[in-house]
């Protein structure tokens, strides 16, 4: 069955990059929306049906982090899977995030090839 | 690697989004400057100089705009590190960002007007470099007690590399890549001599990169031939290498010589010249480097700047000479001291002649424009007989002096 991709970053342009990444990964993806920040994305996770999370760690009004751990308290989305998109400069993070639920990262710039390595086992 | 491709809508939102950061940016980031850091908030500026480097890291990674990823990186952890720090921000940290908000503009720009961010490249590495310090030392650096054979196998390795660059100066003066490259070796040399005090050697070649530098920058060099002048810098590099893989110091002699020479094939921006001396406008000039821009971006030696002008109609060949020789680095009396005159090479104060000290026993004046000279008094010659009394005793002077300079340069 297509999963539904929730797509959390500050940029659109990294949103647009990201969405056309899954898109070329080959897997079986439904919708795919999107949100700015973290509390945009909360936001979303309520209202619709989202199966994976993929979410920038640095963001305005609620990072990455926050988000996980505010997440973390919401028994209506708490399982839903979230992977750390990172960069270079944010390897130290991703320990954090994987402590407070976060299940993968991707590391910019990745190819569709990685995208479907890492969210292949979800599918 | 296996990238989405970068398709226009793509580079379009990447233009647009990241223009949108600079512009909330940049004033935050030059009230700070002008104000020395004392107004505006410094936190939330370098908050959101992490975001945009941040942004900009990510998508420019993606679309292969590596140059300005590699400075967004670089800005991303020098904003980091600021942030983290309990030490006030220094004007030197707010000039750097403000630098890196520039890059970034020009960036942009350039992705727009070509598809890509090449011509970046060796502003870029600067920059970076300029970020984060630390990449630029020599890694592995060999021991200073021991692997002399390992320090010359790695110094050789770059200097091959620079030899063959140089000696395709007519590629690499119009590739930024190559450019970039050369650029890189030679700072990477400085910095294996530096590591092991050959001063001498870490001198010239870092020299040779700010020369590079600025004539990548748009200064232009005021020889026909400065590759012949860098090759003969590294004859006198590889000398001083083979001195040292021999157990010498690598000491070179007539050092600050060599310096000099190098020095001299630079001179002020023409462009800067032409508009101080009120001959064009600054827009004009910008006009001129745009084609030279284009020029080179199509792999093509552009035409020199004075040329361009001239060739537009802007100024006239005889112009252009007069700026270049107004700019040309001449000898200007020390304002040191009192108004009586300099000193010698003693410390004995000499006379001052017309407000120039009499010390300039010699001034460095161009060959042929000198010569060029003498020829023109040499055809007073023959109009001498037809001449006033008074005109004529001026002639003669000055073909008397004409012939003892004549005399010299010959």
């Amino acid at each position: 069955m297509a999963k539904n991709v929730l797509l959390v970053d500050d940029s659109s342009t990294m949103r647009k990059i990201v969405s056309r990444s899954l898109r070329q990964a080959g897997l079986d993806f439904g919708d795919i929306f999107e949100a700015g920040d973290g509390l945009e994305a909360l936001d979303v996770l309520e209202k619709e049906n989202v199966d994976i999370v993929l979410s920038d760690i640095n963001m305005p009004n609620m990072n990455g982090i926050e988000f996980l751990r505010e997440k973390s308290t919401r028994d209506a989305i708490k399982d839903i899977p979230v992977f750390m998109i990172s960069t270079e400069t944010g390897d130290d993070i991703i320990g954090e995030a994987k402590s407070l639920g976060a299940v993968g990262a991707l590391k910019k710039p990745f190819t569709p090839d990685k995208v479907s390595e890492v969210l292949g086992p979800f599918m | 690697m296996n990238h989405p491709d970068p398709d226009r809508s793509l580079a379009k939102n990447f233009c647009e989004e990241t223009l949108g950061m600079l512009d909330r940016v940049e004033p935050l980031v030059r009230e700070l400057v002008r104000s020395g850091g004392k107004q505006g908030d410094a936190a939330a500026t370098l908050e959101r100089c992490f975001s945009l480097a941040h942004s900009l890291q990510g998508s420019a990674a993606f679309l292969r705009y590596d140059h300005l990823a590699k400075v967004a990186a670089a800005a991303e952890q020098f904003a980091a590190g600021l942030r983290s720090s309990s030490a006030p921000v220094e004007a030197s940290h707010l000039l750097l960002l403000h630098d890196v908000c520039t890059l970034f503009r020009q960036g942009i720009e350039l992705v727009r007007q070509t598809g890509g961010d090449d011509q970046l490249a060796v502003a870029a590495a600067e920059l970076a470099a300029r970020l984060l310090p630390a990449e630029r030392e020599p890694t592995p650096g060999p021991d200073d007690d021991g692997d002399l054979e390992g320090f010359i196998g790695q110094v050789d390795g770059l200097m091959q590399v620079v030899e063959r660059e140089l000696l395709l100066w007519d590629l690499t003066s119009v590739d930024p890549g190559r450019l970039a490259e050369l650029i890189d070796c030679l700072e990477e040399l400085t910095a294996l001599f530096a590591h092991r005090r050959y001063t001498d050697l870490e001198r010239i070649c870092r020299a040779m990169a700010n020369v590079l530098r600025r004539f990548h920058g748009g200064e232009v060099f005021q020889g026909e031939y400065p590759d012949k002048v860098f090759l003969g810098l590294v004859d006198v590099l590889y000398e001083g290498i083979d001195a040292i893989a021999a157990g010498g110091d690598g000491i070179i002699l007539r050092v600050e010589e060599h310096l000099e020479t190098l020095q001299a094939i630079m001179r002020q921006p023409i462009g800067e010249l032409l508009i101080r001396a009120g001959l064009v406008d600054p827009r004009t000039v910008e006009q001129a480097l745009r084609i030279q821009e284009q020029a080179r971006a199509r792999k093509k030696t552009p035409k020199r700047l004075g040329d361009l002008l001239v060739a537009m109609g802007e100024v006239s060949s005889e112009q252009v000479d007069r700026a270049i020789r107004a700019g040309r680095a001449c000898p200007v009396p020390s304002r040191s001291g009192d108004r009586q005159g300099d000193r010698d090479s003693d410390g004995a104060v000499l006379p001052v002649r017309n407000g120039v000290a009499a010390a300039a026993g010699t001034v460095a004046v161009d060959r042929e424009k000198l010569q060029r000279l003498l020829e023109h008094l040499a055809r007073l010659e023959k109009y001498r007989p037809g001449m006033e009394a008074p005109l004529q005793e001026l002639v003669n002077g000055l073909l008397r002096q004409a012939e003892e300079m004549a005399t010299q340069v010959r």
